[in-house]
């Protein structure tokens, strides 16, 4: 039987191809990165090419449709990816500071000796 | 010799007014220092006639990374103590000897409250009054430190407590963790009663009520992250 594919099916798919091969090429020796990323695609293509799969595993965990679940497990996501981009951003804004401060005290002016002005 | 005690004085923007803070200390005939926390417009050209340390952020990280900038120079320095002070003329520097007094009298953190004595009650605006007594309880939770006022920028620290406190909170929640380490290192901590100018300027570029929401948040995620 041949494999037929909806347009929307298509455009899914191309979209998860480009977004991954942007991923692997952005994560440059980053194994745990481009594993993370991979394993994305793969599910994503699976919910693709297979529509009933989110609606078979969402009636065995008792949501009612199958694009709900898909919806719970996205703003879970967005959430922790939120959160670690957030503990990045911190780890990054500690460097910063640190960078920011050797520089500050390298350049301290010490203007001591100028004479207080008379009161 | 020159004095052991250094005026820590962070700065943003504020430079209508540094001059005359700095003035209004000088007289005290102890070391200042102002930690410029990238002003757009750099108010080094209002103290460059005047006996002052200047140092400068080369960017905006906000007022709690000024002060450790400030502390880390004063340790360089040797300094016995530091006194860190606001750059809108809100604190009066005439409490300073009263700050130091309690260092010597066996404090390792002296910090300023609005809250010890009715007039100074009063000179607080309502709203704020409320916020601040929020603020105290918010505080009191994460550092199991009871005070009588929160986020009073007016502190007094000796050379124990200098080498022990590090600030790691860069914005306002700074002054909550600086009481959670007070605590953590086992530091004897006093207030004493402060008088807060609430002039028209000062108001305008204090903290607003908002601003609590993302003190709260900054402590949260540094409690989590």
């Amino acid at each position: 039987m041949p494999i037929t594919f909806h347009p929307i099916q298509i455009i899914i798919l191309a979209a998860l191809i480009f977004a991954a091969g942007l991923a692997l090429l952005i994560l440059k020796n980053q194994l745990a990165g481009r594993i993370f990323f991979i394993s994305q695609f793969l599910l994503g293509c699976l919910f693709v090419l297979m529509p009933d799969l989110s609606s078979r595993l969402a009636a065995l965990l008792g949501v009612g449709r199958g694009t709900d679940l898909l919806l719970y497990f996205l703003i879970l996501y967005v959430y922790v990816s939120s959160l670690c981009l957030l503990a990045k951003f911190r780890r990054l804004e500690k460097m910063q500071t640190e960078i920011v401060r050797a520089i500050t005290l390298e350049n301290a002016i010490d203007n001591t000796a100028a004479a207080p002005p008379p009161q | 010799m020159p004095d052991d005690v250094f005026i820590i004085i962070p700065c943003y923007n504020e430079s209508a007014v540094i001059r005359q803070t700095v003035k209004q200390l000088l007289p005290l005939g102890h070391q200042l220092i102002i930690v410029d926390d990238g002003s757009i417009e750099s108010p080094w050209p209002q103290l460059q006639d005047l006996p002052v340390h200047f140092l400068s952020h080369p960017v905006n990280l906000g007022q709690g990374a000024a002060l450790q900038t400030g502390m880390d120079y004063a340790k360089a320095k040797h300094a016995r103590a530091v006194i860190h002070f606001d750059a809108d003329g809100q604190h009066d520097a005439g409490d300073i000897p009263r700050f130091l007094a309690a260092l010597d009298d066996g404090a390792d953190v002296v910090i300023g409250s609005r809250f010890l004595r009715p007039e100074d009650v009063k000179r607080i605006p309502v709203t704020k009054r409320w916020l601040l007594q929020a603020a105290r309880i918010v505080n009191g939770l994460f550092t199991r430190v009871w005070l009588s006022d929160a986020h009073n920028g007016f502190r007094a620290l000796n050379r124990k407590a200098l080498d022990r406190i590090r600030l790691a909170e860069n914005r306002m929640a700074h002054a909550t963790e600086i009481i959670a380490q007070i605590r953590t290192h086992r530091l004897v901590i006093r207030e004493l009663p402060t008088a807060i100018g609430y002039s028209d300027y000062a108001r305008a570029k204090g903290q607003k009520w908002y601003h609590a929401f993302n003190i709260l948040i900054d402590l949260i995620l540094n409690k989590i992250l």
